[in-house]
């Protein structure tokens, strides 16, 4: 449990964004239609729902295995700015969507509120982008060699 | 629904929204850099590591400066004991 928390401490919003994405995709995957709303009409034309779901579930777990090792690889940052760019993009056309269909449903705070973190976490993974670039150039290709 | 220019307009300013936040990100890292660094990537003992490291790095630039000075101080100092040598050995002929 220390361990967790060791590793989540410093970035608890990231760890929640990306946690979020992978259940929201596990819960996308379900063989129910949770897309059924006329909003994902532009979504739908270019992914079934199941596929939504695997492509949430992969950049989520993604993330979050980016995560767990950050801090002892170079790449990592990178991995967790990709997978954030692409969870950002597909949060904001969600919240396009709902958006078109109507601009005082809840749907549009809680998409809208889902792109803030995403840009949060973005800007975060950026910035260590840089460092762990840094620490290349330093020499050692892991940050505990920086 | 959405028309294709629409959706390549909000790609578009997607893109730039994306580029700007990074160019930010970036920057802001960089001013960080010149200053104390801030760690490499995440958890406290790496922050730690880096800032020993940066603070050590710090004292052997100064060791190396110091050791700089005194080399080129002791070069002149050789250089001018050769000198005195050349001027007695000078000497000592002619008062043979």
């Amino acid at each position: 449990m220390s361990l967790m928390r060791r590793r989540t401490h410093d970035r608890r919003l990231e760890w929640w964004f990306a946690s979020q994405t992978l259940a929201f995709g596990l819960f996308l995957t379900h063989p129910a239609a949770s897309m059924d709303s006329t909003a994902f009409i532009q979504l739908l034309l270019w992914m079934p729902e199941n596929w939504w779901g695997g492509a949430f579930t992969l950049t989520g777990g993604l993330h979050i295995t980016a995560l767990w090792i950050n801090g002892r690889r170079w790449w990592t940052p990178y991995i967790r700015s990709t997978t954030t760019i692409a969870n950002l993009v597909a949060y904001f056309f969600f919240l396009v969507g709902f958006w078109l269909l109507d601009r005082h449903t809840t749907a549009v705070a809680t998409y809208g509120a889902l792109c803030v973190a995403a840009c949060i976490c973005l800007y975060g993974a950026a910035k260590d982008a840089v460092h762990a670039r840094d620490g290349i150039q330093k020499g050692g290709r892991s940050a505990e060699c920086h | 629904m959405l028309s294709a220019t629409d959706l390549a307009a909000l790609m578009t300013a997607m893109a730039a929204f994306i580029g700007a936040l990074m160019t930010v990100a970036v920057r802001s890292a960089k001013k960080e850099k010149k200053g104390a660094p801030s760690d490499p990537l995440a958890t406290p003992e790496a922050i730690q590591t880096a800032t020993l490291r940066h603070e050590m790095e710090q004292e052997l630039e100064g060791v190396h400066r110091k050791l700089g000075s005194i080399d080129r101080d002791v070069r002149t100092t050789l250089s001018l004991v050769d000198k005195c040598l050349t001027h007695l050995q000078i000497i000592e002929r002619r008062l043979k």
